[in-house]
């Protein structure tokens, strides 16, 4: 499972540094310029991130995306005493059961609680946020539907 | 040959590697087909349903314990699709959409 995040992780960040993701074409409300799916995640991914407030010191990097309809990825580099980096990839896995949470060394668990109503919330403020930073040039705009959506 | 006193499941999905007569230490417990697909189990079923509840008339389902039919029912059809869930696949769908309507070059 780890290596699975990993490849994924890799392609969609490949080789680039926080310096390069900063450095990707900004698009605005008035840019109509066509993006690939992978240039769209890491914009996304950069407001997914930044919804959680300023990263603590000892994180390097920090990524939180939403990888396809029904999987949420969340991507922390922290930086350890030993100055060496450690990297933990949570997999998130929307089932019918429940939200499936994964992390690497085989942990299965399904998110409740507190835990299940913030990684909703999250969910929320990421579709908000991305919708209006990135994708509120997009012809067609429904507002009624966005209500139904974060409504719930 | 089976030693007096050895048991040996008469009908399972496991093979042991190393009495595979193909020799394929491969083997593992799913390279037989599932019960489901194979009527030969569904008919071993229906012998067994009948040799313990006395039915002959082939109508064996009214006549499942009903405690056996639940416990084999899958559990996320046991409650009703959690609210979170929905409300997630929705805002899934929403990005998709909104991806979709972005997207110009290759994936």
């Amino acid at each position: 499972m780890s290596r699975f995040i990993a490849r994924v992780i890799k392609k969609i960040f490949v080789d680039d540094s926080i310096d390069k993701a900063f450095s990707l074409p900004k698009i605005g409300r008035k840019s109509s310029k066509p993006l690939t799916q992978r240039e769209l995640i890491q914009l996304e991914s950069h407001i997914g991130a930044a919804i959680f407030g300023e990263k603590p010191e000892h994180v390097v990097r920090r990524e939180f995306f939403n990888l396809d309809e029904n999987t949420w990825i969340w991507h922390e580099e922290v930086l350890q005493e030993n100055g060496k980096n450690q990297q933990l990839t949570t997999k998130y896995e929307i089932q019918p059961r429940g939200i499936l949470k994964i992390q690497p060394n085989y942990k299965y668990s399904y998110l409740e609680g507190a835990e299940l109503d913030n990684f909703v919330m999250a969910a929320k403020e990421y579709y908000r946020r991305i919708k209006y930073d990135i994708y509120s040039d997009v012809s067609g705009d429904d507002a009624k539907s966005d209500e139904y959506v974060l409504a719930k | 040959m089976q030693k007096s006193g050895e048991y040996k499941p008469a009908n399972t999905l496991y093979k042991d590697p190393a009495s595979s007569q193909d020799g394929n230490s491969r083997r593992s417990y799913f390279d037989e087909k599932p019960f489901v697909d194979d009527p030969s189990h569904i008919k071993n079923a229906r012998h067994e349903v009948s040799r313990v509840y006395g039915q002959t008339d082939g109508s064996v389902e009214d006549k499942i314990n009903p405690d056996v039919a639940a416990f084999h029912k899958p559990k996320y059809l046991e409650k009703a699709l959690p609210s979170e869930v929905a409300t997630l696949r929705e805002i899934g769908k929403g990005i998709a959409d909104l991806r979709s309507s972005k997207v110009g070059g290759a994936r």
